[in-house]
């Protein structure tokens, strides 16, 4: 037995045998302590697709231009930008202070090696979207070029040429897929250029992020941040109870308890919550039909007992805090209306519809509710329930009728929630897993990708959600408002518009607070 | 006894081919789809076909099984399709919390389900034996996660002796919880064996000749009666051992506990299939080398065991 492992075993049996003591939270200032529901699979800014994983790969790497925390567009390694009249031609002029963790200086070569790992083929990352509209980059991801022709680098300056204008551009340059690890190093976030680097991790376990010494912007107010891995609901409560955790993102099933808590930190996510329907079922490809299960769904009743309110109503998929977002009119619960429209569209007594849905018990009480409303509609339907492994295989493959599914934004932007859920190039795992399809949708949402003008680019967007909506591929429910709880000892807490932007450089803790 | 498990340790080859098959028809039987899994919520078919390319997902699945059994016979259990690290270092890692756990949850387990047991034949048909038998039934039949959250609730919410959850890396008490969480049902299982055991034993010749003797009841229980009354209660104890090494996927869950079992389920959730088949072929031979540990114990608890074995090798 090595020595180590004896004065672990040691301090094990002690720690034992002091059972019967108080277990007393440490009341260090100096670290910050947070609860993930998992751990994240990969810190691959090439591979990481979950929300956790982004929360961590945006601790660890930036891209040229990061998030803020209300959504707006910063500096990061890019200390300043132009972007040509045309839209096509972007200028980066990096900070010349910008250093990993290691303390070697981060430059435009680095930019380039990450950019062309993403799109590598090898790399084989499910993310090469993200940076699809720089010139060449197609012909590179294919393996029919060497180089990326709209990407060069020289000393200090990054210049990316697009084959097509993209308003969003900045937005997904500041997507934790296009954030940089310095050339060479593993990407784990040991060699780190974003705030924090990782100083300790043990899967399924916890990550410890310890401030990156050599990170050129503002230091962080913690020097740490430990980030436990709990996957129970239950278990991050009784952490939060016990004052081991600093900010607890509170679970939907246990919003009740917390209400009235001076504690508790709310906003409106940049979620939309809805029933997919596959319209391109015989049956679901008649709008009347659809627009009749969107009057035969009393979701302000839903939203109400099943959420307690803590949701606002989605009368589009665009969220109300965003450009364009929340312009449409609901539809009305209306269970005649829904009978005369499904006589309408001559649907046969035999129907019935499908609803898939993942086996949480929330889901469950949706469904349920949904389910109940369709029958007072003289809609008869049955729940399917499938893993969510196995429900999405389904649901990309159009194989489901109609699915409770969310949608979470990568960058705080109305495309984001319109061009991959409802163009009919995305159809199946592109996003548009209602496969919908419109010839006149398609040509708007290709021009508001393409317009830069904030105005005309919210007009678009708000005509684009209201037509769509009116068309009705799903039964619209709800964008929930995210809870959170934060400790009294936790001050400067702003909760963020996307994970990406949530790297708790403003936080800092007071000691005399309880956690 | 070294020839029977050299014999043992033969047949666990054609065992573990038999697992691997298995393992590896099982995964392909899963609905779901890991190239998916791993593509996320927004990607484009092309990429989708480039992952299944890169995870060799695109072959013929006999192509695909015989490189799977070639990677088994050199040692190599694969690549995690999530991690992309090696499936036997990520097992590695987790083995000795899960062993830890199991280790704990059986020693608490073993010293108080004998000692019940054996307290309650004492008493047999007073109260004490009526107790002890009610508090071992509402043991075996509380499930795990009743009793993970109840100890839960009262040992870290209300009386904070012990913190919630975690592995002893963070804090040592973070064991207790999770080991009484599992001890406390095989606790009950072993104590309801041991009497029942004991009382068959007790109807022995030899036993009856120690009494007659002028032996106390104590000293004929403990010690003539006990070591042979043991017997299956090993075999209750091997199996349930073999189980907790297994990992124990609510216990290790609810208190986040970063053992086998965790991954298990992980890797199920994701379809990522050599983490799969490796922690089903890993589980496998933990489980067959439980058992003959059980085996042997037998012999050096039962001399009679020991002596039919000797006397088969010689004839």
């Amino acid at each position: 037995m090595s020595r180590s492992r004896a004065v672990r075993l040691l301090v094990l049996f002690a720690g034992l045998a002091l059972g019967g003591c108080q277990a007393t939270p440490d009341r260090d200032v100096s670290t910050l302590h947070l609860a993930w529901s998992s751990d994240p699979a990969t810190l691959d800014p090439a591979k990481v697709v979950d929300v956790v994983g982004a929360n961590a790969v945006s601790l660890v790497y930036q891209g040229l231009v990061a998030f803020r925390a209300d959504g707006t567009i910063g500096p990061a390694l890019a200390a300043r930008w132009t972007v040509s009249d045309d839209g096509l031609r972007y200028r980066f002029e990096l900070d010349p202070a910008a250093k990993d963790s290691a303390g070697r200086p981060v430059g435009a070569a680095d930019v380039v090696a990450s950019f062309r790992r993403l799109l590598a083929p090898e790399t084989a990352s499910p993310r090469t979207w993200v940076l699809e509209t720089i010139e060449g980059a197609e012909a590179f991801r294919r393996g029919e070029a060497d180089t990326i022709r709209g990407l060069t680098a020289e000393e200090g300056v990054v210049t990316i040429t697009l084959s097509r204008p993209a308003a969003a551009f900045l937005a997904l340059l500041a997507m934790p897929n296009a954030a940089v690890v310095p050339a060479g190093a593993e990407p784990d976030g040991t060699i780190a250029t974003g705030p924090w680097r990782v100083e300790e991790r043990v899967r399924d376990s916890h990550l410890t992020f310890a401030r990156n010494p050599h990170w050129s912007g503002p230091a962080p107010g913690v020097e740490r941040i430990a980030v436990r891995i709990l996957p129970e609901e239950f278990t991050r409560i009784a952490e939060w109870e016990t004052g081991r955790l600093d900010v607890l993102e509170v679970p939907s099933s246990q919003a009740d308890r917390f209400q009235g808590d001076p504690r508790l930190v709310r906003q409106v996510a940049l979620v939309t919550e809805y029933v997919g329907l596959n319209t391109e079922d015989p049956v679901l490809s008649d709008p009347r039909v659809r627009r009749a299960l969107n009057h035969a769904v009393n979701v302000d009743r839903i939203l109400a007992k099943v959420l307690g309110g803590r949701g606002v109503r989605a009368v589009g998929a665009v969220p109300p805090t965003l450009p364009g977002g929340g312009a449409g009119e609901p539809f009305e619960h209306d269970v005649a209306l829904a009978r005369r429209l499904l006589d309408e569209a001559n649907v046969p007594d035999s129907w019935e519809l499908e609803l898939w849905q993942r086996p949480s018990p929330f889901a469950s009480q949706v469904l349920e509710a949904v389910q109940a409303d369709l029958a007072e509609a003289g809609i008869r339907s049955v729940i399917r329930r499938r893993d969510w492994s196995a429900l999405k295989a389904s649901i990309d493959a159009g194989d489901t009728d109609a699915f409770f599914i969310n949608w979470y934004a990568d960058y705080p932007d109305p495309e984001n929630f319109l061009v991959p859920l409802f163009h009919s190039r995305n159809i199946g795992g592109g996003g548009n897993r209602a496969r919908y399809r419109r010839a006149d949708v398609d040509a708007d949402l290709d021009r508001l990708e393409r317009t830069a003008d904030p105005e005309a680019r919210a007009r678009l967007a708000e005509d684009l959600d209201v037509r769509i909506h009116a068309d009705a591929p799903w039964i619209y429910l709800w964008h929930p408002v995210q809870e959170s709880l934060v400790s009294d000892r936790v001050d400067g807490y702003r909760p963020s518009a996307v994970p990406a932007a949530e790297r708790w450089l403003d936080v800092r803790l007071r000691g005399d607070g309880s956690r | 006894m070294i020839g029977y498990a050299t014999r043992r340790l033969l047949l666990l080859a054609p065992v573990l081919l038999g697992v691997a098959a298995v393992a590896f028809v099982l995964s392909y039987l899963l609905p779901g789809d890991p190239a998916r899994a791993l593509a996320g919520e927004r990607y484009r078919e092309e990429d989708l076909a480039r992952i299944r390319h890169e995870l060799k997902l695109d072959r013929p699945l006999p192509v695909q099984f015989g490189s799977f059994v070639g990677r088994l016979v050199r040692g190599d259990l694969g690549t995690s399709f999530a991690t992309g690290r090696p499936v036997a270092q990520e097992l590695a890692e987790r083995f000795p919390r899960t062993l830890l756990l199991a280790t704990a949850s059986m020693g608490l387990a073993t010293f108080l389900g004998i000692a019940l047991g054996v307290a309650a034949l004492i008493a047999r048909g007073r109260f004490a034996d009526r107790l002890s038998m009610l508090l071992a039934l509402g043991g075996i039949s509380t499930p795990v996660f009743v009793s993970a959250i109840l100890l839960l609730w009262l040992f870290a919410l209300r009386l904070r002796w012990v913190p919630p959850s975690g592995y002893v890396d963070l804090d040592p008490r973070t064991l207790i919880l999770p080991a009484v969480t599992l001890g406390v049902r095989s606790a009950a299982v072993i104590a309801r064996m041991t009497r029942a055991s004991l009382l068959d034993v007790l109807g022995a010749d030899y036993v009856r000749t120690s009494r007659a003797k002028g032996l106390r009841e104590g000293a004929v229980v403990g010690r003539h009666a006990l070591r042979n009354a043991l017997v299956p209660v090993i075999t209750l104890i091997g199996l349930d051992f073999g189980s907790y090494l297994s990992g124990s996927v609510l216990t290790e869950s609810i208190f986040a506990w970063p053992g086998v079992g965790q991954y298990a389920l992980q890797a199920i959730l994701r379809r990522d299939f050599p983490a799969i088949q490796g922690t089903v072929l890993f589980l496998s031979v933990v489980f067959v080398l439980a058992n003959l540990a059980v085996d042997l114990a037998y012999g050096w608890l039962d001399p009679r065991i020991r002596h039919r074995l000797a006397a088969r090798r010689s004839a």
